[in-house]
């Protein structure tokens, strides 16, 4: 190899990397849904895994909130963003303290989930697609 | 059997990358009810399975979650309905044509929110 060449990684900010985080959840809950439901036994598929991945989903949610704040914002969008955090610390609640939560409530939690970040999306500096291969050579 | 993801995918990225797989979804269920219709006819109580139900689970994941991130004031019926589709799915795991066609007919209707 040419020792002249210099491998640089760039590395995201740390808002777009709780983003990808969260992206990637949120794929695992799609397939979960979508495909072990399926084909998996649903006798005794019993909401918990479900329910574990909606936690990270929320964790996740929690630490985009966090990040998202520097980015300008006006008092307005300072209010929803701590609205959003509330209504994620309460779903997280939910899902820590009501062992009865059904099949319905998770998908409202789901539901509600995406709704709170869907807001914060909205706000500050878009954010450029994540790419595969993140290497240059300089 | 575990269909992978066929790319990979930043499903919040925006709405529109969302909107743009549910669309090829609902494309795919377009195309197989055709496949069924040209197979068994139009018995609307003929069962659909397997690959298709699969395509009819994501498709209304990836509703929910479209629903979820648009402002239209139908979006809470709309939810409604797709969740209890999803239930209804998990506890059965199939439809009958007539129910899979109702439910692709749901899904255009949320597209066009």
């Amino acid at each position: 190899m040419d020792e002249n060449y210099q491998y640089t990684y760039q590395i995201p900010d740390l808002k777009t990397r709780f983003q990808i985080g969260f992206g990637n959840i949120i794929e695992q809950i799609v397939n979960l849904l979508t495909y072990s439901e399926m084909y998996g036994d649903t006798e005794t598929f019993d909401n918990e895994e479900l329910k574990y991945k909606l936690r990270a989903a929320i964790a996740y949610a929690l630490a985009l909130l966090g990040s998202t704040w520097g980015y300008a914002m006006s008092a307005q969008v300072q209010r929803d963003v701590e609205m959003a955090k509330e209504s994620l610390k309460t779903l997280f609640s939910r899902i820590i303290k009501d062992p009865e939560l059904s099949y319905l409530d998770l998908l409202d939690i789901y539901y509600q989930l995406i709704q709170q970040v869907s807001i914060i999306l909205n706000y500050g500096t878009p954010i450029p697609r994540p790419r595969t291969g993140n290497y240059e050579i300089t | 059997m575990e269909r992978k993801v066929p790319y990979i995918t930043y499903l919040l990225n925006s709405k529109e990358d969302l909107k743009e797989r549910l669309k090829e979804r609902i494309n795919q269920i377009k195309k197989n009810i055709e496949s069924v219709e040209k197979e068994y006819g139009n018995d609307n109580k003929i069962i659909v399975k397997n690959s298709a139900m699969i395509d009819l689970k994501e498709a209304l994941v990836l509703a929910l979650s479209y629903l979820a991130m648009s402002n239209s004031n139908k979006v809470d019926e709309y939810k409604d309905k797709v969740i209890q589709k999803l239930a209804h799915i998990r506890e059965n795991r199939i439809l009958t044509l007539d129910q899979y066609r109702d439910t692709y007919w749901l899904l255009k209707q949320i597209l066009e929110l």
